[in-house]
C-alpha cells in the first residue's frame, strides 16, 4: 500500500508540474505581457521599466525558475486591474464558490448514487425507469436552460426564492439545485450500470447461493464492488466543481471565482487566469489522487500488487 | 534420430520473459518460460506436446511458427536457421508453416465470409484467375466438410466445430508441410471433437502434412500423435514413440499425468495417485530438476543437481536422476 | 449398499425450462438424488445440465424461468418456494460448488470472511466463533497455514487453492447436498485429481450426496454412482453408472461414450456422432436427437417416453441399441 501510495503521489506531483510548467509557455507563446497589458501609446521606456520589474529581461530559463520558485512560495503575481496579490484576490472570492460547490456535489453524489443503485437493484421496474428519465433528463438539459427555468418558476412566478446574488441564506437554494442537477444525473447513470455488472458478477450468484439475504448480498458484496466504478466518476466529478461553477455564478450573479474567471479574462487580467487555471487543475489532480487512495482502501488487489 | 527427413528441428531452445517484481525490493526477475528444448518433426508425422498451464508448450509452438524468437538456442528449417532466411526463403517458409488456434470465432474476420477468408491467402499470393481461386477455395472448403451454403455465410453463423474446420481450410489451403495445432479441440464439444480430430487424421493421410499438435488433453494426444513430448515448467521431461510413452512411462511426472486422467470406464476406477502439490514459482526454482518440489521420490541429488535428457537405443528420452536407462546415448 | 442409501432425498420431475422468446431449455426432466450417492449428470454444452441445477435453488438468471415440474427436498417443493424459504436451504442444505472459482469468489473480502459468512448466516455463530471454524475447514480441505489463510483474498490463491475454498465454503454448514458444476474445467489434470479426490472423500465422510455436473465422461465413470445423461433439454439416458457405461442403449450415450479418446488404450479411428447439437430455436419435434442418429424412424417425430430396466437403468428412445 505505502509503494502503490507513493507511486501514485509521486505521479500527482509529476501532474502538477507539467500543468505549472504548461501555463508558464503558454503564457510566453501569447506575446510580451507588457505589451499586452499596457496601452499602445506608453512610451518604451517604461515598458523596459516594467520588464526589468518583472523580470522578463532576463534569460528564459531563470524566468521559469523563479516563476516555479514563486507558484511553490504561493505567489502567482498581481492582478493588474486592482494591483492586488491574485492569491488574495481568490482567496476572498473562493468561500462563496465553496459555499455553494460543496453541498451541490455533496447533494449530487447522495441523490445520483442511490438512484443509480436503487434503479439498478430495481431493474426493469417502473423506478428503474423513471428515475432514468428523470437522469437523461437532468444529464441533457444545459445548467444555463434549468437555471433560468428555475428563476422564472421559483423568483418570477412564485416569488419565493431570490433570483440572484449572495444576499439571503436562501439564495443558495437555486444556484445549488441547478448545479447539482447535471452531476447527480451523471452519477445516477453511472451508478446503475455500475451496479449492474457486478449484480451479473459470478460471485453475485455464489451469495446467493449460499442463502445470504439480500441485504447483506447488495451492501457486502455488490456496493464495495460497485463503488470502484463510482468514485472514479466521484472523482471526476469533484475535479470539475469550480469549472462547473463558471456557468452557475453567472447566471445567478454569485459572486464566487467562477465569475472572477469570466471578468478577469474579460479584461485579459493574465495573472488572475493563469492562477484560477492552475487551481482548477490542481483540484482536478488532487481529486485524482484521492480516487487512487480511495481504490487502494477498497480494492485488495490493488493494495496488494507490485 | 534420423535428422535426414526432418523439417524442423528446435535446437536448444530457450526463452525467458522479464516478469513483474515480487516485492517493492526486489530486482526484476527473468522468467525461463522455455529451458533448453530440443524436438525434431519429421515430414508426415504428428508431434505433440504436452504439459500443464506454465509449462511452455505455447511458448514453443509460437517460436516454432517464428512468431517469437528464442532467446537461446535456434529452429533450424529444413536445416537453416530461421534467424539467417532472407526475406524470399522466409516467405517461403511462412506459406508452408501454418497455425490452427484453440479458439477459432477468434481467428476469424467477423466482418468477412468464411469463403472470402480461405480465399484470402490465394489472393495475396496471386495465384490462378479469381475464378481459379474461387474454385479452389470451395473445393478446399468441401474437404474439411464445409459445402458452398456454409461457405457464403460469415463466422458467427457457423458452429463452434464448423468455424474450426473452416481455420483447417484456411490454413491447408497453401499445400503447407507443418501445421502447428494449438489446443485446436479444446473448446469444442465432445461429440465434435472427435469429428475435427478425423478430419486432421485424413487431411494428413491426403496431404502428407506434418502436425505439431500442442495440447494438455493425454487421451486426444494419444490418439492423435506419433511421438510425444512431455514439458513440465518449460523443460522437456520425457520423449518417446506415443506406444511407448503410455505403455512404459519412465518420468514420474509423466505416470501422474497419466494417472490424473479420469478414464471414462467404471470398470478401470483405480485408486488414484494423486500428485501432492501445486506447481512452484518459475521465477524461484531450487537448482536441481524442476519436478522435485512435487516428487515423492526425489532425492537430495534431485534437489541439487538438474538431470540431463538421456535418450535410450530405442529414442525413448527421460530426465530424470532415478531412470536407469539401457543402452544410453546421452 | 444400504437400505438408507437408496432413499430418494431430492426428486425432480417434469421440470421444463424456458428463456426468454419461449425458448425451452430444459424439457419434462425427471431424476433423483439418494442420500449419500454421487450422481453424475453429463452432457455437452446447451444441453440444460447447468440450468436444471440452478434452477433447484432459484439461481436462474434473470430471462429464465421454471414452466412446470416439482422439485421435492424435504417435505417442500423447492420450485414454490418464496426467497425467504429457499435461504434456509441455499448453502445449509444444498450448498453450490460453480465452476471458475476464482471469478466465483468475491474479489475485495476475505477468505475467513467468505466462509464465516454461511455459518453466521445459517447457524447464528458469532464472527470468532465462525472463524475458529473456518480455519478447521481449510485446514480439512488441504490448504496449508488455515489461520493464515483467512485473511488472504482470492486473487492471492491459485485456482486449485479457490476451489479448494469453495469446497470449504459449501461443506460448512454440512448440507446433504452439495451440487458441484463442472468444479475442475479451469484446473489442470492434476489439481482436477486433487480437487476430485478431496470431493469424493469428504462427501463419503460425512454422507452428503453429490450431484457432479459435468461433460467429462471419465469424471463420472471414477466420482459416480448413477449418472444421468442429457441431450437437448431432455434427459435420454439415467441409472447406475456401470449399466449406463457398459450397456448404453440410448444411441447418443453410446456415441458419446465411442467419441471420446481413451486414455487407457489405443484407438485406432474414432467413432463419430455426426452433425450437431440442434440450437434451441430449431429443435426437430420429438427425440431432439434423432436427425443424428444411424437409427432414426418415422416415430422418432414423436417424443419417446422412458423405458426402464432393472436397477433403475432408463432410456428415452423407440429403437434402442441392443443389449450389451
Amino acid at each position: 500500500m505505502t509503494r502503490y501510495l507513493s507511486i501514485k503521489l509521486a505521479r500527482a506531483l509529476l501532474t502538477m508540474l507539467l500543468v505549472v510548467s504548461f501555463a508558464f509557455v503558454v503564457l510566453r507563446l501569447a506575446g510580451d505581457p507588457v505589451r499586452t497589458m499596457m496601452p499602445e501609446d506608453v512610451s518604451p521606456k517604461v515598458i523596459e521599466h516594467y520588464r526589468q520589474l518583472w523580470g522578463l529581461d532576463r534569460p528564459l530559463w531563470e524566468q521559469y525558475l523563479r516563476y516555479i520558485g514563486s507558484a511553490l512560495r504561493g505567489d502567482f503575481g498581481v492582478s493588474f486591474q486592482d494591483n492586488r496579490g491574485v492569491v488574495s484576490l481568490i482567496a476572498e472570492r473562493l468561500p462563496a464558490t465553496l459555499r455553494l460547490g460543496i453541498p451541490a456535489y455533496l447533494l449530487a453524489v447522495v441523490f445520483g448514487t442511490t438512484m443509480g443503485i436503487v434503479a439498478a437493484l430495481r431493474r426493469n421496474s417502473a423506478t428503474d425507469r423513471g428515475m432514468m428519465t428523470i437522469a437523461v433528463f437532468g444529464y441533457a438539459m444545459p445548467n444555463f436552460f434549468l437555471g433560468i427555468v428555475l428563476i422564472l418558476i421559483f423568483s418570477v412566478w412564485l416569488r419565493i426564492l431570490p433570483s440572484s446574488g449572495d444576499t439571503r441564506s436562501s439564495s443558495i437554494i437555486l444556484p445549488m439545485i441547478t448545479l447539482a442537477t447535471a452531476h447527480a444525473a451523471a452519477i445516477a447513470r453511472f451508478a446503475r450500470s455500475a451496479m449492474l455488472e457486478i449484480l451479473n458478477e459470478p460471485y453475485m450468484r455464489t451469495a446467493r447461493a449460499k442463502g445470504l439475504s439480500a441485504m447483506v448480498r447488495n451492501l457486502r458484496h455488490a456496493l464495495p464492488n460497485a463503488l470502484v466504478p463510482i468514485v472514479t466518476i466521484m472523482g471526476l466529478k469533484f475535479g470539475h466543481l469550480v469549472a462547473g461553477a463558471i456557468v452557475i455564478e453567472t447566471v445567478f450573479a454569485w459572486p464566487g471565482v467562477g465569475r472572477l474567471l469570466i471578468q478577469s479574462v474579460d479584461t485579459r487580467d493574465l495573472a488572475v487566469v493563469q492562477a484560477l487555471v492552475l487551481m482548477v487543475a490542481a483540484s482536478m489532480i488532487t481529486a485524482n489522487f484521492l480516487v487512487d487512495v480511495f481504490y487502494g482502501l477498497i480494492d485488495p488487489r490493488v493494495r496488494t500488487q507490485k | 534420430m534420423t535428422e535426414g527427413n526432418e523439417l524442423i528441428r528446435a535446437e536448444g531452445v530457450g526463452r525467458s520473459f522479464a516478469s513483474r517484481r515480487t516485492s517493492m525490493w526486489s530486482a526484476t526477475e527473468a522468467v525461463q518460460a522455455v529451458v533448453d528444448v530440443s524436438i525434431g518433426i519429421r515430414r508426415g508425422e504428428t508431434f505433440g506436446l504436452v504439459g500443464e498451464s506454465g509449462s511452455g508448450k505455447s511458448t514453443l509452438g509460437r517460436i516454432m511458427l517464428g512468431m517469437m524468437k528464442p532467446t537461446q538456442g535456434r529452429v533450424l528449417w529444413h536445416g537453416t536457421d530461421l534467424a539467417g532466411l532472407d526475406p524470399a526463403e522466409r516467405a517461403g517458409f511462412r506459406r508452408r508453416v501454418q497455425m490452427i488456434f484453440q479458439d477459432p470465432l477468434g481467428n476469424l474476420d467477423p466482418r468477412m465470409r468464411v469463403l472470402a477468408q480461405v480465399r484470402e491467402a490465394l489472393d495475396i499470393h496471386a495465384e490462378g484467375t479469381p475464378e481459379e481461386r474461387k474454385r479452389k477455395a470451395l473445393a478446399t472448403l468441401a474437404s474439411v466438410g464445409i459445402d458452398e451454403n456454409l461457405a457464403q455465410r460469415y463466422p458467427h453463423q457457423l458452429s463452434g466445430g464448423q468455424q474450426q474446420r473452416v481455420v483447417i481450410a484456411r490454413a491447408i489451403i497453401l499445400d503447407p508441410d507443418l501445421v502447428i495445432c494449438d489446443e485446436p479441440v479444446s473448446a469444442l464439444d465432445v461429440s465434435v471433437q472427435a469429428q475435427v480430430l478425423n478430419l486432421l487424421s485424413r487431411l494428413q493421410a491426403e496431404l502428407g502434412l506434418a502436425y505439431l499438435f500442442i495440447s494438455h488433453d493425454l487421451a486426444v494426444v494419444r490418439y492423435i500423435c506419433h511421438r510425444i513430448a512431455v514439458l513440465y515448467l518449460g523443460r522437456i521431461v520425457e520423449e518417446a514413440e506415443t506406444e511407448a510413452l503410455f505403455a512404459e512411462p519412465r518420468h514420474p511426472y509423466t505416470r501422474a499425468l497419466i494417472r490424473s486422467v479420469p478414464v471414462a470406464d467404471p470398470a478401470a476406477r483405480r485408486k488414484r495417485e494423486v500428485l501432492q502439490g501445486e506447481l512452484p514459482d518459475p521465477g524461484s526454482l531450487p537448482p536441481g530438476c524442476a519436478f522435485a518440489t512435487r516428487c515423492s521420490l526425489a532425492t537430495d541429488r534431485c534437489r541439487a543437481e538438474a538431470p540431463a535428457l538421456q535418450t535410450d537405443s530405442d529414442g525413448h528420452a527421460v530426465a530424470c536422476h532415478l531412470v536407469e536407462t539401457a543402452g544410453t546415448r546421452a | 449398499m444400504t437400505a438408507a442409501e437408496h432413499i430418494p432425498i431430492l426428486s425432480v420431475t417434469g421440470l421444463e425450462i424456458e428463456f426468454a422468446g419461449g425458448l425451452r431449455a430444459v424439457r419434462g426432466v425427471d431424476f433423483s438424488v439418494r442420500q449419500g450417492e454421487v450422481l453424475g449428470l453429463v452432457g455437452e454444452s446447451g444441453c440444460g445440465k447447468s440450468v436444471t441445477c440452478l434452477s433447484l435453488l432459484g439461481l436462474l438468471p434473470a430471462n429464465g424461468r421454471v414452466v412446470e415440474g416439482s422439485a421435492m427436498f424435504d417435505g417442500q417443493d423447492l420450485l414454490s418456494l418464496d426467497e425467504k424459504r429457499l435461504n434456509r436451504v441455499r448453502g445449509r442444505q444444498i450448498a453450490y460448488i460453480s465452476q471458475n472459482s476464482t471469478q466465483a469468489l468475491n474479489p475485495i473480502l476475505t477468505i475467513g470472511r467468505q466462509i464465516a459468512e454461511t455459518m453466521m448466516t445459517h447457524q447464528g455463530l458469532d464472527l470468532s466463533e465462525a472463524r475458529r471454524r473456518a480455519v478447521e475447514l481449510l485446514d480439512r480441505v488441504g490448504v496449508p497455514q488455515p489461520s493464515k489463510r483467512l485473511r488472504a483474498f482470492p486473487h492471492q490463491f491459485s485456482g486449485g487453492m479457490n476451489q479448494r475454498v469453495m469446497i470449504a465454503m459449501a461443506l460448512a454448514c454440512d448440507p446433504a447436498i452439495v451440487i458441484a458444476d463442472e468444479p475442475t474445467t479451469a484446473l489442470d489434470v492434476t489439481i482436477q485429481a486433487q480437487i476430485l479426490e478431496l470431493l469424493a472423500e469428504i462427501a463419503r465422510e460425512r454422507g452428503t450426496s453429490v450431484v457432479m455436473i459435468t461433460h467429462d465422461l471419465g469424471i463420472v465413470a471414477e466420482m459416480a454412482d448413477r449418472v444421468a445423461v442429457m441431450y437437448a433439454g431432455r434427459l435420454v439416458e439415467s441409472g447406475e453408472v456401470t449399466d449406463v457405461f457398459h450397456n448404453p442403449r440410448h444411441p447418443y450415450t453410446r456415441g458419446l461414450l465411442a467419441s471420446r479418446p481413451r486414455i487407457d488404450r489405443r484407438i485406432e479411428t474414432l467413432t463419430t456422432i455426426e452433425g450437431q447439437v440442434p440450437s434451441l430455436r430449431e429443435m426437430p419435434p420429438g427425440c431432439p436427437f434423432s436427425p443424428r442418429c444411424e437409427g432414426a424412424e418415422p416415430r422418432c417425430a414423436n417424443m419417446p417416453g422412458h423405458t426402464e430396466l432393472d436397477r433403475g437403468h432408463r432410456y428415452a428412445c423407440w429403437n434402442p441399441e441392443p443389449a450389451a
